[in-house]
């Protein structure tokens, strides 16, 4: 599929935070998702970037194509203010953390916190276990992942983004889950699938408010 | 429906496309660059505005381009003309709404209040409804109810930074660069500022006026400016497709690209000038050559030096000659040094600089084990270094003698400035600290020159506080844009993104991550050595978000588009355009302040006081 398939107006748009500690690999996993790519050292983020693809979603009856709009974030702490701006709307977040630093657990689990204080209570949460191919320094187990999760009623995954592993599972089973839920809908009122209350500065505003505006 | 008046001798050039929901549209670029407001075309009218305009000049395609036409011969028309092309437009129009008469003799710049143009406004003739605000050139005479304060727009670009903060960061981005010195104040007065101050009284000449209405939409119409002023009574239904019965060449327009592959360009760059001469080691040698002092000491001549400081600005620095200058222009050495001072600095800088590397080199486990605050600098250094510029062959290897020297001087940075170094809020340093590193080679030096650029230029934006100086940057950028790029303005707001984030990595770290190494060091060449203002970096942010404007409006691009078209400015504008542009754009902003300070003491309103030059200066 190519990464930037122009959005078809079926395409569903789902929006997603990445949160995590700095250097856990946020920016490599977005990467990964929608370049098919692994860029060693990867630069570190400055503010935000912005990423998106589409992927169809052929098992769903019908079938659907979610447009996943990803915001990927800076780890560091300066930038903490700023995320709210961010995870506002968002369908979906990823909390990413390191599985060779402990450390970036911890900053997960505030990351948690802070989402269930802050944050829709639709917004679908993912824990990111990343960096999975460097088995032999693992510092945080399969298992503590999976109990945090489970505690935090969480999506759980460990990946790879350097390697792949699980990058387009997490995303494809992130699209089911917020279909399921009925986080995002392919029904004909698209608007209700981000919005809610929820107006963020990311997220479009509906053509009519925008004509409204323009006309006062 | 809308009335647009424009005075055709500013027209430079017509460009029509499609938005992405099959709009036609028609971008306006001025004579000399800039750009209008899009027009875009709710319900067709497209092939009449362009066989009206044929009537009255010369629309020619540009070659092998079938969507861009010159407009010429146009000097000759008559002074009011007017295209009542409202005449054909549907039942939306309100009667009257092209009564557009000329602008007064006087040059009249209009600009709508901070309300959107609405359809009351129509009375285009009448300019003084309480929304519009109207300054006037003399002459003309302009309500004076409707005055605008010269002042508002110089407070905001003049914004005093509360004491305390660090070095250049304390006075606002057009306030004079507090390095400059007495000499560079004449340098300044014969500067782009001043040579250009009467320029918006030109404006007075216009020749000719070209007003339609009729089946145009104008998102973003807020500004008037003596250029175009406009009536909107927006169509019901923006979404609404064009039924283009009118059909014709002109109705035929390209698919254009996605927003998802959009590059971001400066289209009206069509005049590019060259940037001038760099400064060259022998220009550099006969500033010292001048001084009066004997030719063994090596001092650098003031005039001269401040010479040399403008010939930067406007044209760099020969990449031989960098590091030496550079020292001189982030103040490591005085102007006036000798060189036996200059050798006395560098002994003292090279011992400081060891001893306090010796600071954290000389820690033990046991102290580290203890010291949280350095463990959390240390820690983010090592994550940021292995990560900063390893596509460049001086990084690449893990074992890089650069990567350790860009790793040790960040470790003593943190030491030298333990509150503010390395810990939560400093990532970008390590790319200011590339820069300095692949410029010199001694490892003290790196930090040194390192430790010059954040005082005078960078400390601020790094602070751990979102609401430090960068807050006030962007606020500055912000000022600029709505003064300058209205349409962009209008539309920013729209989409909740005028508080410019997207632009925060251009001002942290100096463009840096959006040119290359070469590149970068050319803009910084211009933004260290500019002598009227500290904060060049502003202007060019200001200066890009004008030149992009059409692009942004047009696509009508939404704040995560616009965070992702920003980051894709890396590499795709050259940065000798980009440098021409902004300093072209700081003189229309110096002109514009004069001109209205002016405009304040022909009205006898001197309560502002001090005059721009008098500021700068």
């Amino acid at each position: 599929m190519a990464s930037a398939s122009p959005t078809r107006a079926k395409d569903i748009p789902a929006k997603i935070v990445v949160l995590g500690e700095s250097a856990v690999g946020k920016s490599s996993l977005a990467l990964r998702f929608v370049r098919r790519d692994f860029i060693p050292n990867q630069e570190a983020t400055i503010g935000a970037s912005f990423l998106s693809r589409s992927v169809s979603l052929v098992d769903e009856s019908p079938p659907v194509t979610i447009k996943f709009e990803i915001w990927d974030t800076a780890g560091q702490e300066r930038y903490r203010a700023l995320a709210p701006m961010y995870y506002r709307g968002a369908a979906g977040a990823l909390v990413v953390y390191d599985i060779t630093s402990a450390d970036s657990l911890r900053k997960a689990e505030s990351w948690i916190g802070e989402l269930r204080r802050n944050a829709d209570p639709q917004t679908v949460v993912v824990l990111v276990g990343n960096k999975c191919d460097l088995e032999s320094m693992r510092q945080v187990s399969i298992q503590q992942g999976q109990d945090l999760a489970e505690k935090e009623e969480l999506l759980f995954y460990e990946t790879s983004a350097k390697d792949g592993t699980n990058v387009d599972a997490l995303f494809t089973n992130l699209g089911k889950t917020l279909l399921s839920r009925g986080v995002i809908a392919s029904g004909v009122d698209r608007r209700s699938t981000m919005s809610r209350n929820l107006q963020p500065p990311g997220s479009r505003t509906p053509k009519s408010e925008q004509q409204k505006r323009c006309d006062c | 429906m809308y009335t647009m008046c424009l005075p055709m001798t500013r027209v430079g050039k017509l460009q029509r496309k499609s938005n992405l929901r099959g709009k036609r549209i028609v971008t306006v670029y001025r004579v000399g660059g800039g750009v209008e407001c899009p027009l875009i075309f709710q319900d067709g009218g497209m092939t009449k505005l362009f066989d009206e305009l044929k009537k009255v000049c010369t629309v020619r395609q540009v070659p092998n381009s079938v969507d861009e036409f010159t407009i010429e011969d146009k000097n000759d028309i008559d002074d009011d003309f007017d295209i009542p092309l409202a005449t054909q437009s549907s039942g939306t129009q309100r009667p009257g709404a092209t009564a557009v008469g000329a602008p007064s003799a006087g040059a009249a710049l209009r600009m709508s209040s901070s309300g959107s143009t609405a359809p009351e406004t129509a009375a285009a003739g009448a300019p003084h409804t309480k929304r519009r605000m109207l300054v006037s050139d003399g002459a003309g005479g302009g309500g004076s109810d409707d005055y605008v304060d010269p002042n508002d727009f110089r407070k905001e670009l003049y914004a005093e930074r509360p004491a305390g903060s660090a070095g250049a960061s304390s006075t606002g981005p057009l306030s004079p660069s507090p390095s400059s010195s007495e000499g560079s104040a004449a340098a300044h007065s014969s500067g782009p500022a001043s040579a250009k101050a009467a320029t918006p009284a030109k404006a007075g000449m216009m020749k000719s006026l070209l007003s339609f209405g009729a089946n145009l939409t104008q998102r973003g119409s807020k500004i008037a400016g003596n250029v175009i002023h406009s009536v909107t009574s927006v169509a019901d239904d923006l979404m609404r497709d064009e039924s283009s019965g009118s059909g014709g060449d002109f109705e035929v327009v390209e698919p254009i690209a996605h927003v998802e592959e959009l590059v971001p360009t400066i289209a009206h760059l069509t005049h590019r000038k060259a940037m001038r001469e760099k400064v060259s080691r022998v220009d550099w040698d006969a500033g010292f050559a001048v001084a009066a002092s004997p030719p063994k000491e090596k001092r650098m001549d003031p005039p001269a030096f401040n010479r040399l400081r403008e010939k930067a600005y406007f044209g760099g620095v020969e990449d031989g000659l960098r590091a030496e200058l550079w020292a001189y222009l982030l103040e490591l050495y005085p102007v006036t040094s000798s060189i036996a001072e200059r050798d006395a600095i560098d002994v003292a800088m090279q011992r400081e600089y060891e001893t306090m590397k010796l600071q954290w080199v000389s820690l033990s486990e046991e102290q580290e084990k203890r010291h949280s605050g350095f463990r959390e600098r240390k820690t983010a250094i090592e994550k940021d270094v292995i990560r900063t510029d390893r596509f460049l062959p001086e990084f690449a290897q893990d074992d890089s003698p650069k990567l350790r020297q860009l790793h040790d001087c960040l470790m003593t940075y943190a030491m030298y400035n333990f509150d503010l170094g390395y810990c939560q809020g400093c990532q970008g340093m390590s790319d200011i600290m590339a820069v300095m590193a692949l410029l010199y080679h001694e490892e003290w030096k790196i930090f040194a020159m390192f430790r010059q650029m954040m005082s005078l230029k960078c400390e601020g934006n790094f602070r751990n506080d979102v609401k430090s100086n960068m807050e006030k940057q962007l606020q500055a950028v912000e000022a600029l844009v709505r003064r300058f790029a209205p349409a962009l303005h209008q539309h920013l707001e729209r989409h909740h993104a005028h508080g410019m984030t997207f632009c925060f990595r251009w001002l942290l770290i100096l463009f840096k991550r959006e040119f290359s190494v070469a590149e970068t060091m050319l803009l910084w060449d211009v933004l260290i050595s500019s002598p009227y203002t500290p904060q060049f970096e502003v202007f060019v942010t200001g200066a890009l978000l004008r030149g992009l404007s059409g692009q942004v409006v047009e696509q009508s691009l939404t704040y995560d588009e616009l965070l992702k078209f920003a980051n894709a400015l890396s590499g795709n504008i050259p940065v000798k355009d980009v440098i021409i542009l902004a300093q072209e754009f700081y003189e229309v902003v110096t002109a514009h302040v004069a001109w209205k300070e002016r405009l304040q003491g022909l009205g006898g309103g001197s309560g502002g006081g001090q005059s721009a030059a008098a500021n700068a200066g």
